[in-house]
C-alpha cells in the first residue's frame, strides 16, 4: 500500500517535470514589437516596401533613414499612386496621352527631399501622442501633424473610450502660395480642407534605430493627389 | 352566534357575488379598444385621415432610405463614386453592373416595402372620400389628402418602374387578407400610363404653394405633381408634354432659386424656396438618422472625419475620374458646387458633403452622431434643366439655353452661348450630373437620355460607366427581383435580362 502511494506520487512529479516543455503557442510567439534589426534591414525582409527600399537606395538615404526616430513608410501602392498621378499630369503637359512614365524614369535627387518629409528626429509612438497632436518638423525642414484620432470602426460604439489610430497630415495652404501654420495653435485653427491626412496602417514597430509607422496603401507618396489644385 | 353570523355573511358574499358576475361584464367585453386601427374602425374621420397620409409618408421614408438604395439605385450605378469594395462590396459591385454580384443581397431586390406604402395608399384612396368633411378640422384637408394619396401612388409606381420595369399594377387595396390574389408584372408602359392618370387627379386635388411653412417640400402639392409628371413624360420620351408640365413648375409653382451662395447647403437641410419634393430628415423633431452605434443601421457612406468625428473609414469616396471628367472647364474650380459639394475633391478620399448635416446627440463626446438634412427628391434646378433638356428635344435651342444658363450662372460659371442639338443635349446632361450629383438621379439621366430614334446612340458610353448603350437596350439596368418572392407567388417571372444569372 505504501509502495502505491509512493509510485503515485513519483509518477506524478515525473508528469510534472517532463511534460509542458513545449511551448503551446502554434504558429508564431506571442506578440513583440521589437525586431531586432535596423530600419533599413527590416524594410527589407518584407516585400510590401520592395520599391521603398530600391527608392532609399537610388537616394542612397539608407543613413536617413537608419537615424531618423520615427519613419513613416510607404508601401508599393503608395509609390505606384504617385507614379500614376505624376503620368496623367505629365500627359496633360506634353498633350500625349499615351505617355507612360516609368519609376526608373523618376527624377530621384529632386525627391530626395521629398522623402525625408517622412522621417523624424524624435520617436512618436502611441504614448507620448495626443488628439491633438504634435506638429513636428521633418528632416527635409517641412512640418507635419502627428495625431491620434478616435474610430468606432469595427467597435461600434461598444467602448466608453473609443480606440485610436495615428494619423500623419500635411498642412496645405488655404489658396495656392499662401502660408500654411507654423505651429500646433496654426493647425488648430485652420480649415479643415487644408489638412491632408493619412491613416496609418501599422503603428508602432521598434527596430534597434527607431520606430517605423507604415501609412495606408491609399496614400499618394508627396502628398501628390492633394499638391495638384 | 358568532358562527351563524359568520355563515350568514358568507352566505350574502356569495349571492352578491353570482348576481354580479352573472350581469355585469356585459359591456365591457362588447367595447372596443379604443385605439384600434382594424379597417372598419378607422378612416371614420378627419384625424384619421391626416394621421393615414402621414404613416403613408413614414412608409415612404423607410422604403427610400432602406440600405441607403435611393443612392444605391440612382448613384453607384452612375460610378461617381469609387467604392471601396473592402468596406462595401455590395455598392462595389453594383457599381460595376453586377446587380447579381457578391454579397449584393436580396433586399436590393425586394419590393416588399413598396408594397406595404401601396396598400396604405390604396386604403386611403379607397377610404378616405367616404369621410363625412364636418369631420376635418380643415375642410380643405380632405380632397388635399386624396390628392397626396394619388401623388404618392404616381410616385411609388414610377420609381418603381425605373428599378424594376415591369411591376404589378395593385390599384386596389385588400381589406381580407385571406382574398388577396396574385397578379402577375404589368408591363411598365401600362404601369406609367396608370401614373399619369393618377396625377392628373393629383393636380386637381392639389393647390400650389402651402399655407403652412412646416410642410413645405415635405408634403406634395400642385408644384410636386406637376414635377414628377415633368419627370414622367421625359422618362417617356414625351418631350412636348414634359415641357408643359415643367412650365407649370416654374411658371407658376412659386419656387425660387437660392442665389446667395452662403445658404447653398440650406438646400439639402431641406425647406429651401426651391424644394419641390424631399423627405423630412430633422433632428430638430427627432426624426434624424442615427449613424452611429450596435443598432443603429443609418450609414453615411460618402462622409467621413471631419464630418463624423469618429469614423475613419471612406466607403464611397469620389471617383476622380468622373469628377474631372464633369469639372474640366477653366473656371470649373471657381464653379461653387465643386466647392460646396465635395470635401477635398483631388484626392482618393474625396468626400461629397451635400448631406452632411450633423448634430451629436451626446455633446462633446461625440460619439452618437445624428443626420439632419432632408432627402431631396425634386427640385426647381432639376425641373428647369429637366425643361431645357425637353426644349432641345423639341428643337427650342434657344430657350434651352435660357434655362441653362440660368442654373450655370447661379454655380457662378460662365453662360453658354452657342450650342445646339446634340452638342447641346450633352451640355444640359452633364450639367444635370453636376447639379444633382449623389441625388439619386445621375443614372437615370444616363439611361434617359439615349436617343429615340435609335436607342444605341446615347451619352452613357462616354461616363466611364459599366454600362454601355448594348446593355441598355437589353435592360440591364432593371433591377433582377428576389427570389424569396416567388415562394407564394408563382405568377411572377424574373426580369428578362437577369434570367439564369442568379
Amino acid at each position: 500500500m505504501k509502495n502505491i502511494k509512493i509510485f503515485a506520487l513519483l509518477l506524478f512529479a515525473a508528469t510534472g517535470l517532463l511534460s509542458c516543455k513545449k511551448s503551446y503557442v502554434i504558429g508564431g510567439d506571442l506578440f513583440k514589437a521589437n525586431v531586432n534589426m535596423t530600419t533599413y534591414d527590416y524594410l527589407k525582409t518584407n516585400h510590401a516596401f520592395d520599391t521603398l527600399v530600391i527608392m532609399i537606395d537610388k537616394m542612397q538615404l539608407k543613413n536617413d533613414v537608419n537615424s531618423s526616430g520615427t519613419f513613416f513608410a510607404l508601401t508599393n501602392y503608395s509609390i505606384h499612386n504617385y507614379i500614376l498621378a505624376k503620368q496623367t499630369q505629365l500627359q496633360i503637359q506634353l498633350n500625349d496621352e499615351n505617355f507612360k512614365l516609368k519609376f526608373d524614369s523618376l527624377d530621384f535627387t529632386s525627391l530626395k527631399d521629398s522623402l525625408r518629409a517622412y522621417m523624424f528626429k524624435d520617436k512618436y509612438t502611441r504614448d507620448n501622442l495626443t488628439q491633438t497632436g504634435v506638429y513636428a518638423t521633418a528632416l527635409d525642414g517641412e512640418k507635419r501633424l502627428i495625431n491620434l484620432r478616435p474610430t468606432t470602426d469595427y467597435t461600434n460604439n461598444i467602448f466608453t473610450t473609443d480606440p485610436q489610430y495615428i494619423y500623419l497630415t500635411k498642412v496645405l495652404p488655404l489658396t495656392p502660395g499662401g502660408p500654411v501654420p507654423v505651429d500646433i495653435s496654426g493647425v488648430l485653427a485652420a480649415d479643415p480642407k487644408q489638412l491632408f491626412t493619412v491613416l496609418c496602417q501599422t503603428t508602432g514597430i521598434i527596430t534597434t534605430t527607431g520606430i517605423l509607422h507604415v501609412l495606408s496603401n491609399n496614400h499618394t507618396f508627396t502628398y501628390f493627389d492633394a499638391v495638384v489644385n | 352566534m358568532k358562527i351563524k353570523k359568520l355563515k350568514y355573511t358568507a352566505g350574502l358574499l356569495l349571492i352578491a357575488g353570482l348576481v354580479s358576475v352573472t350581469t355585469s361584464c356585459k359591456k365591457i367585453l362588447d367595447l372596443e379598444p379604443h385605439n384600434s386601427t382594424f379597417t372598419s374602425a378607422y378612416f371614420t374621420n378627419g384625424i384619421d385621415a391626416n394621421t393615414a397620409i402621414a404613416g403613408a409618408y413614414a412608409l415612404l421614408r423607410s422604403a427610400l432610405l432602406n440600405k441607403t438604395s435611393f443612392h444605391v439605385y440612382g448613384d453607384a450605378t452612375a460610378l461617381e463614386f469609387s467604392i471601396n469594395s473592402g468596406q462595401d462590396d455590395a455598392a462595389y459591385n453594383i457599381s460595376n453592373g453586377e446587380f447579381t454580384g457578391l454579397n449584393v443581397d436580396g433586399g436590393f431586390w425586394n419590393w416588399t416595402n413598396y408594397y406595404q406604402l401601396l396598400q396604405q395608399i390604396n386604403l386611403i384612396i379607397v377610404k378616405v372620400p367616404d369621410i363625412p368633411i364636418g369631420t376635418f378640422a380643415n375642410q380643405d384637408d380632405k380632397q388635399r389628402i386624396i390628392g397626396e394619396a394619388y401623388f404618392l401612388r404616381a410616385f411609388t409606381y414610377f420609381y418603381m418602374s425605373r428599378i424594376w420595369g415591369d411591376v404589378p399594377l395593385k390599384l386596389t387595396p385588400d381589406l381580407d387578407i385571406s382574398q388577396a390574389k396574385n397578379i402577375p408584372r404589368t408591363p411598365a408602359a401600362d404601369v406609367l400610363k396608370q401614373c399619369l392618370a393618377d396625377l392628373k387627379i393629383a393636380e386637381n386635388d392639389l393647390v400650389f404653394g402651402y399655407t403652412d411653412p412646416s410642410q413645405q417640400a415635405v408634403r406634395a402639392n400642385k408644384g410636386s405633381a406637376f414635377a414628377l409628371e415633368a419627370h414622367i413624360q421625359a422618362w417617356l420620351h414625351n418631350y412636348a408634354a414634359c415641357d408643359v408640365a415643367a412650365g407649370q413648375v416654374i411658371d407658376n409653382g412659386q419656387y425660387q432659386l437660392v442665389e446667395d451662395t452662403s445658404q447653398f447647403s440650406k438646400i439639402f437641410i431641406g425647406k429651401s424656396s426651391e424644394g419641390i419634393f424631399e423627405i423630412n430628415i430633422s433632428y430638430g423633431q427627432s426624426e434624424g438618422i442615427a449613424l452611429a452605434g450596435p443598432n443603429n443601421p443609418g450609414y453615411a457612406p460618402t462622409l467621413s472625419f471631419p464630418f463624423i468625428y469618429s469614423k475613419s473609414n471612406l466607403e464611397w469616396p469620389l471617383s476622380t475620374v468622373y469628377i474631372k471628367q464633369l469639372f474640366n472647364d477653366t473656371d470649373s474650380k471657381k464653379d461653387i458646387r465643386y466647392q460646396k459639394y465635395f470635401f477635398q475633391p483631388e484626392s482618393n478620399a474625396g468626400q461629397t458633403i451635400k448631406y452632411a448635416n450633423i448634430t451629436y446627440a451626446d455633446g462633446s463626446a461625440k460619439n452618437d452622431p445624428r443626420l439632419s438634412n432632408n432627402l431631396n427628391i425634386f427640385r426647381l434646378s432639376d425641373i428647369m434643366l429637366l425643361r431645357a433638356e425637353a426644349l432641345n428635344h423639341l428643337g427650342r435651342d434657344a430657350e434651352a439655353i435660357v434655362l441653362l444658363n440660368k442654373v450655370r450662372n447661379r454655380a457662378l460659371v460662365h453662360s453658354i452661348t452657342s450650342e445646339s442639338g446634340d452638342e447641346l443635349a450633352q451640355t444640359i446632361l452633364e450639367e444635370r450630373l453636376r447639379e444633382l450629383f449623389y441625388e439619386g438621379q445621375s443614372f437615370y439621366d444616363l439611361v434617359r437620355t439615349k436617343k429615340v430614334s435609335n436607342p444605341l446612340s446615347g451619352f452613357i458610353d462616354q461616363y466611364n460607366s459599366s454600362f454601355s448603350d448594348t446593355k441598355l437596350a437589353l435592360g440591364a439596368n432593371y433591377w433582377p427581383i428576389d427570389p424569396a418572392m416567388f415562394k407564394d407567388d408563382l405568377t411572377l417571372t424574373q426580369t428578362p435580362y437577369w434570367v439564369g444569372k442568379l
